[in-house]
């Protein structure tokens, strides 16, 4: 699945990224306010979709002098699980989040880095997943804790997870010459630990630079 | 809303870029001060644009549009945190603790306490992170 177009796993049109946009906010758009965010999508598409939408129900229009304002209309019996779907990505972030709590011998720090946490995945890209293993603790745990989350992951969304492991000395011996590192510190989507800790372990210059 | 602007992609990647420079910055020169009290009001200065560059990222993901140049004027607050509580009602609970603090630690002459420090440091991280996750 794309995470940046939830609604796609049900229908891969421009009426399921309408959708998405309507259904993160309660707010009224115009066409043309639409088109400013589904850029891909012309504007007349956007129109006709709407009109389609519309039809069935779940959006409502209203008009605004020459304009019309569309909405996603939330009493509707379909609107519930559209939002749900809809926050898909927001929901696969707080699922992480929980299992990686649940753990016993809980990482340092792990992070959605790669496509995901760029906003730039496809239907097949890798979900990449950082994990920081704290140098204490039962390493055959660890290691069952790490398959079973990459099986679920895979499971949860049809994409293959690839996890990149490092120790927590690792990081903070010669971290700093990891470049997926420095990735994870500018773009990574944090799910366990604090960033800050990450940002901390690689400092950008040796610590005699700093007085140099 | 009067005075959001248009957003394009490249608008919210800058932003981006920026609110993370900030946070960077932010912790950087509290890493580098002998006392964090030395240096609370540029941090806490700091983590205020970066939670401002947050929140432009939230609300061109969420609405297509954003408040720049409101907080800029130093007008108009109210507006820019009506706009993003209408993209996430969370964070706009976030960027109003950090607008709140924005005129008197950069304009004030008493320094932001250890409670600013935390209540920015919160703020700003929780900022940072929805416009990560968008």
């Amino acid at each position: 699945m794309d995470l940046a177009h939830p609604l796609a796993v049900v229908t891969p049109t421009l009426d399921g990224d309408i959708l998405v946009v309507l259904a993160l906010v309660d707010t009224a758009f115009t066409p043309r306010q639409l088109h400013g965010m589904l850029s891909q999508h012309s504007e007349d598409g956007i129109r006709r979709a709407l009109r389609r939408l519309t039809s069935q129900g779940i959006v409502s229009d209203q008009r605004a002098g020459n304009a019309y304002l569309y909405r996603l209309s939330r009493s509707h019996l379909a609107a519930a699980p559209i939002i749900e779907l809809a926050r898909m990505r927001q929901t696969f972030l707080a699922r992480l989040e929980d299992r990686l709590g649940s753990w016993g011998v809980a990482p340092v720090y792990g992070a959605i880095f790669g496509s995901v946490a760029r906003g730039s995945m496809r239907i097949d890209s890798d979900i990449d997943l950082l994990l920081i293993r704290p140098d204490a603790g039962d390493r055959d745990r660890w290691d069952d804790l790490v398959a079973q989350l990459t099986a679920d992951v895979t499971a949860w969304t049809g994409n293959d997870t690839r996890v990149l492991e490092f120790s927590e000395s690792e990081v903070l011996r010669s971290g700093r010459q990891e470049p997926v590192l420095r990735d994870v510190v500018a773009h990574g989507l944090t799910v366990a630990g604090t960033a800050d800790w990450l940002r901390r372990a690689l400092p950008a210059k040796e610590p005699n630079d700093v007085r140099s | 809303m009067s005075g959001a602007r248009r957003c394009t992609p490249q608008v919210r990647e800058g932003r981006l870029a920026k609110a993370n420079q900030f946070v960077a910055v932010a912790r950087d020169v509290a890493d580098l001060a002998d006392q964090a009290k030395d240096v609370a009001d540029a941090y806490v200065t700091l983590l205020v644009h970066a939670g401002i560059a947050a929140a432009d990222v939230i609300c061109c993901a969420r609405l297509g549009e954003y408040a720049h140049g409101e907080y800029a004027h130093g007008v108009d607050h109210n507006d820019a945190i009506a706009l993003l509580k209408a993209a996430d009602a969370a964070a706009a609970r976030h960027l109003e603790t950090l607008l709140k603090m924005k005129t008197r630690v950069g304009y004030g002459h008493t320094p932001a306490s250890q409670e600013d420090l935390k209540k920015a440091q919160r703020a700003g991280d929780a900022l940072l992170k929805a416009a990560r996750a968008v």
